[in-house]
């Protein structure tokens, strides 16, 4: 069931000390394969080499993944005003327009956008608004179903 | 349309919203057949995420049906069955290109930790979720998965989430033969990142937790070894002395911000969120795992701080892996252990509903009753 993925290409120039062939190159007769445990179920060891694990390396060579035809995706419309991170110059090109900031959680909110998120101001003044939001979402605005 | 919606701490119900709409070119709308609860939608429930607003539909675990398409939109047409990655990737950027769909740099307009993800806070981008009837899917030609015709919406739903990430769990402890291998956590995530650890090879699966029904579960799903750490006086020494003294190899969290087993951190992180969550897991598996030992990190934290025994961590040489799933890069391989039978996602569902109930099955997920290991919400109108 592997699909075909690029790798990375670090790994295929290293050399052993003192060879001629890649650290990586099979070898001449392959490892035996290790007895399971006593304990352990059927399925044991279906993965036990880390190269044919999907995560490893856990950073590929940079390919565009399958299905994505942009070189960046197209922007989304800009139709409501949404709130980005201090640091950022633009927005993504997609995103959320649910939820827009409301009421004086929203005050609170849009400050605390204005400070970067690795001060912990960010996130404090975060969840202060989250717990104003609740006070005044009291009043039932929608229909419970 | 119904969807689950946060009011506040400990606080969901059912309620009509307005039907998603495509909003940008390479958008679709999916009409949710099946969603599923997820324990890390147990800290949105407890409002320890922040920038978490009233009217938030919750929902990352998805499979469901193709309504409507975007006018870029070139590999799905209306009436594709599909399943969902809760990560949305648009495919293309740095951290695309090299597989890390989790950290894509084009889909959270909010904050740069992490990608955009589907119900769960504007911390992560504010996407409404699929704990609904209808959930509009942005950059749709990235990352759904196509259904094949032989398998069911519960054969893969979980390939959206708790399936890669347990696995991606394992995975990041570089499991061998020689390893032994403790997972904190018999929540669902915990129970695949033990059933993954012997996919990888472990020589000994050791499973922690405090609840009976999820140990029991675990003996017979994981084929692990138990600890209930409410039944010994120290949970790391009792490991120590169950692996020659040592620790275990590899441990691993699969619990997060949620954790019981501290006083300390649950009145300081979970009722006074003086730090964000408890880190109980996470101290433990630093504390317990072998000196040179690797600590995988897969449990939900989230901004700003923990309590966490870095010490420990630097002194014993550690190596810690961690973040949340590329769940993406996964699917293919995944799908080959499901068809196999290597993991069989249908044991895991206790508890399948109509949409209706989902405030029920949250009370019951965050209370641990009923044997709750994973609820499945069917929306009306679902086949």
């Amino acid at each position: 069931m592997k699909t075909p993925r690029k790798r990375g290409t670090m790994k295929a120039r290293e050399t052993e000390p003192g060879s001629a062939l890649p650290a990586d190159a099979p070898p001449a007769t392959q490892p035996a394969r290790p007895a399971p445990p006593p304990s352990a179920p059927p399925y044991w060891g279906a993965d036990l080499r880390p190269d044919e694990r999907p995560g490893v390396p856990r950073e590929t060579a940079p390919h565009p993944l399958p299905g994505a035809h942009w070189r960046e995706p197209p922007f989304q419309p800009t139709e409501n005003a949404v709130l980005q991170p201090a640091e950022r110059d633009r927005l993504t090109p997609v995103y959320s327009t649910a939820l827009p900031p409301r009421g004086l959680s929203g005050i609170v909110r849009r400050a605390a956008h204005l400070i970067p998120d690795h001060r912990v101001s960010h996130w404090l003044l975060l969840l202060v608004a989250d717990r104003i939001d609740v006070l005044q979402s009291l009043r039932p605005a929608r229909k419970s179903a | 349309m119904q969807g689950l919606t946060y009011r506040g701490p400990s606080w969901v119900r059912v309620e009509e919203h307005p039907e998603p709409r495509i909003e940008h070119p390479n958008d679709a709308i999916v009409r949710v057949a099946r969603a599923a609860i997820c324990g890390s939608d147990l800290h949105l429930y407890h409002g320890l995420v922040p920038d978490l607003r009233v009217g938030t539909i919750f929902g990352h675990e998805i499979a469901g049906v193709v309504e409507q398409v975007g006018p870029t939109v070139r590999h799905l047409v209306p009436g594709d069955r599909v399943v969902v990655p809760f990560n949305i990737a648009c495919g293309t950027c740095f951290f695309c290109e090299r597989e890390r769909t989790s950290v894509c740099d084009n889909t959270n307009a909010l904050s740069n930790l992490c990608a955009g993800i589907f119900g769960y806070s504007h911390t992560t981008g504010g996407y409404q979720g699929g704990q609904a009837e209808l959930v509009r899917v942005p950059l749709a030609d990235v990352g759904p998965m196509k259904i094949p015709d032989d398998l069911s919406y519960e054969d893969v739903l979980f390939l959206s989430d708790i399936i890669p990430t347990g696995y991606q769990a394992a995975e990041m402890g570089d499991i061998g033969p020689e390893d032994t291998v403790a997972v904190f956590g018999c929540g669902p995530v915990g129970l695949l990142a033990q059933r993954s650890a012997w996919i990888l090879g472990a020589r000994r699966v050791i499973a922690i937790d405090c609840v009976g029904y999820r140990l029991d579960f675990a003996r017979t799903y994981s084929h692990a070894e138990t600890v209930d750490f409410t039944a010994v006086p120290d949970v790391v020494t009792h490991l120590r002395e169950m692996t020659d003294g040592r620790g275990p190899d590899v441990c691993i969290d699969a619990v997060g911000c949620g954790a019981s087993g501290s006083k300390f951190h649950t009145v300081a992180g979970r009722k006074l969120l003086l730090e964000a969550g408890a880190p109980t897991a996470l101290n433990w598996a630093i504390q317990s795992v072998r000196r040179g030992g690797r600590v995988s990190i897969i449990g939900v934290y989230g901004p700003p701080w923990n309590l966490v025994d870095m010490g420990s961590a630097m002194n014993k040489g550690l190596t810690m892996k961690t973040g949340q799933c590329d769940v993406k890069r996964y699917l293919p391989h995944l799908l080959g252990h499901i068809r196999a039978g290597r993991i069989d996602p249908h044991p895991l569902i206790t508890h399948r509903v109509p949409l209706g109930d989902a405030p029920e099955m949250y009370r019951l997920f965050a209370n641990r009753e009923d044997g709750i290991i994973k609820a499945v919400l069917v929306p009306e109108g679902a086949r």
